[in-house]
């Protein structure tokens, strides 16, 4: 086991950061806004083939989560999860950006999809994934509150038209986008974290700096063990590119949603609220995520159905603890 | 990034699953797991410690020149991850082994070395914890156990509380007050039989054993058991601790603990989606807490121990809370075990009732992160 960084990862990672830190300024005219979507950024990730990365020779979806996690720190936004992370496993060559949904809420707003070229629709009654066009389709853009741009289609595709990718396609995308999901959520967790711990040490009330005050050190704290924990178990998940690990650490950034959420704009207090203080753009993306594909508890009732449902190895202790030993009770 | 065991590490946690399976007796769960202070667990580990350490497992991660063979400190941890699948056979060595000898490598005399390293890399003998007292548990720095110098020698005069093992340990890692300043405290290495130390155990709800006050009147000990400079114990505890607060795989345990729980359970035909749902939140939790218990032995491994490091701080809190999610769901789930009904869950269950105290609290863990991590200003004294 060695977990650091390979020289490749590091570069991978300063040289996101570099392009992040470039084009991660917020335009003084989206300084109020619900969110801000970074163009140039999406480009130079686009031209640097950083959307690559998972198929990339020599890569693997290890770098691309590392990839998803250090865009998704930016208050900007871009599409980057389904870019990186999920299409790559199901398709070569989708036209970026991609839009995912299921297609029981076809009808409903989702994530990037007017600025989105293409859409992978996952059909869960059939078991399969369709690839919609976007390009000739017409999308209107829908307000909302979260810090992504959501868009609704004006007249919902017609899917039995769409093409389909077949095979194991729609367990692969499941896999996939929850890990996405984690991804994102934990760049966005920890810029919200990063940015708060800041506010508190600056902030004065009763004469001394908000951060001082251990009511609010120890809730921080949690959150930061929070992100670290997050982030360690995105790496395994893409590192092992199980279906299980997947489903856990997409459980476990939605269930966390809650906690960061209410324990961030309470320590921001009023100035949270305020769209012009920034940390709605990072709050408000993880709170869009928090239902996403089913949310913690769908993640949840996945990872179980994996991990303990049919086909599954009842477990017993080794015999001398009183049960016969089997493999799957000494599987690590 | 590779999250994969080397062949040479399989090939070691399989030496050790096969050293158990041969050295543990048939009746190793009925008559001694059950009460990790247990007269019986205790004395099986005097007896089990030292086929261990024949067999080269003891100790493999400490230097050859003290009982050792170097071996990566990945040893150590897919050791300690095999002992808790088995409920931990070496008993109160485990002390010795992850902290107490580490600590001595670091700042003790060559003399101390010498003399107790040899020891505990035998399996033969047993410490005890010498730090809380009814005044100071968190705040360890307001202990009144003094430690006054005359000539060559030190007299210590005392009390600590909630002693694990101590009716049957050999030696205590003790901490006294040296001075008159607030972490003015010193280290000794002081002999359990040494006159003037008496030792009362008194009831608690984890189980028989667990708990002891031990006394000291008038007990003198050489001034070569002192363990660095006098006054200078803080960074030896803190650098100590810093071992001891990952050297426990509670996250191994838990696994095993949450998928017996299942089975019962499945068994009972009452594994609802509700049931489900619940206990992969708690596996998702389990299994942070086993990364971040990699990352911090990665970190070890690849840049050396350090009494500054948070990581360890922050792999305890998930892991407690991992425990404390496990513990309510057996409630909730599985209260039988708790009476009669599967002796492994009880053992989790009570082991873990001080797993959020023992060794730092919870709230301590969190301070330290505040503030070593992320830097928040401290409270004004």
């Amino acid at each position: 086991m060695n977990l650091n960084h390979t020289e490749e990862q590091k570069l991978l990672i300063s040289s996101v950061r570099a392009l992040v830190e470039r084009h991660g300024e917020l335009p003084t005219a989206e300084r109020r806004s619900q969110y801000s979507y970074a163009h140039r950024l999406a480009e130079e990730l686009e031209s640097g083939e950083f959307m690559d990365v998972a198929i990339t020779p020599g890569m693997s979806a290890v770098e691309a989560a590392l990839v998803v996690e250090e865009v998704s720190s930016c208050a900007r936004v871009v599409e980057i999860g389904a870019s990186a992370l999920v299409a790559p496993h199901l398709i070569r060559d989708l036209p970026r950006p991609v839009a995912l949904l299921t297609a029981a809420e076809i009808a409903k707003p989702h994530r990037f999809l007017k600025e989105a070229r293409s859409a992978l629709v996952l059909l869960e009654d059939e078991d399969d994934v369709a690839v919609i066009d976007l390009r000739h389709l017409q999308i209107e853009h829908t307000e909302s509150i979260f810090a992504y741009p959501f868009g609704r289609f004006k007249e919902a595709p017609d899917l039995t038209r769409a093409n389909r990718l077949g095979g194991s396609s729609a367990a692969v995308m499941r896999q996939w986008w929850r890990l996405a999901i984690a991804a994102e959520c934990a760049g966005a967790m920890r810029s919200a974290v990063d940015f708060t711990v800041e506010y508190v040490k600056e902030r004065q009330v009763f004469g001394r700096p908000l951060g001082m005050f251990q009511a609010i050190q120890h809730r921080l704290a949690q959150c930061h063990e929070i992100v670290t924990g997050l982030h360690w178990l995105l790496m395994r998940a893409a590192w092992s590119k199980t279906p299980l690990d997947a489903t856990l650490v997409a459980t476990y950034a939605q269930q966390h949603v809650q906690k960061l959420s209410f324990d961030l704009h309470q320590f921001n207090g009023g100035m949270g609220v305020t769209l012009e203080h920034k940390l709605h753009f990072w709050t408000y993306r993880f709170r869009a995520l928090q239902g996403e594909l089913g949310g913690q508890n769908a993640s949840a009732l996945a990872a179980a159905k994996i991990a303990w449902g049919p086909g599954s190895t009842p477990v017993q202790l080794p015999s001398i603890m009183g049960g016969s030993a089997s493999k799957r009770a000494l599987s690590h | 990034m590779d999250f994969a065991w080397t062949e040479e590490q399989n090939s070691y946690r399989s030496k050790v699953r096969d050293f158990l399976e041969r050295n543990l007796p048939a009746d190793w769960f009925e008559k001694y797991v059950f009460g990790l202070g247990s007269q019986q667990q205790i004395e099986f580990s005097r007896e089990f410690c030292p086929r261990l350490a024949d067999a080269g497992l003891l100790t493999s991660h400490w230097p050859k020149e003290y009982g050792g063979n170097d071996s990566s400190l990945w040893d150590l941890f897919i050791l300690s991850e095999e002992m808790w699948v088995y409920a931990e056979p070496r008993g109160p060595q485990y002390m010795g082994v992850n902290w107490i000898g580490p600590a001595l490598l670091k700042y003790g005399s060559p003399e101390q070395k010498a003399e107790h390293l040899p020891r505990i890399a035998s399996g033969k003998y047993i410490w005890s914890q010498g730090f809380s007292e009814p005044q100071a548990g968190t705040d360890l720095a307001a202990l009144k156990t003094r430690a006054e110098r005359q000539g060559d020698k030190y007299i210590i005069n005392g009390m600590k509380i909630w002693t694990s093992y101590a009716y049957k340990a050999d030696w205590i890692f003790l901490l006294a007050r040296t001075g008159t300043g607030r972490k003015a405290i010193s280290v000794f290495l002081v002999p359990m039989n040494s006159p003037g130390i008496r030792v009362v155990p008194f009831p608690g709800i984890v189980e028989p054993g667990h708990l002891h006050e031990v006394f000291f009147t008038d007990v003198e000990v050489h001034a070569s058991a002192r363990v660095g400079e006098e006054g200078q114990a803080w960074p030896i505890i803190t650098y100590a601790l810093s071992h001891e607060r990952v050297g426990l795989p509670r996250y191994h345990w838990a696994e095993r603990v949450l998928n017996v729980a299942i089975d019962q359970i499945k068994q009972e035909n009452r594994f609802s989606e509700i049931v489900q749902v619940e206990a992969a939140k708690i596996l998702a939790k389990i299994e942070v807490a086993r990364v971040l218990a990699y990352a911090v032995m990665n970190e070890r491994v690849s840049v050396g121990a350090s009494a500054d490091a948070t990581l360890p701080n922050i792999q305890r809190v998930s892991g407690a809370d991992a425990c404390s999610d496990l513990m309510s769901f057996l409630m909730e789930y599985v209260p039988d075990c708790l009476y009669g009904g599967n002796k492994y869950l009880e053992l989790f269950y009570r082991a873990q009732i001080v797993s959020t105290i023992a060794s730092g609290t919870y709230e301590l863990q969190l301070n330290l992160i505040a503030q070593r991590e992320l830097h928040l200003p401290r409270e004004p004294q």
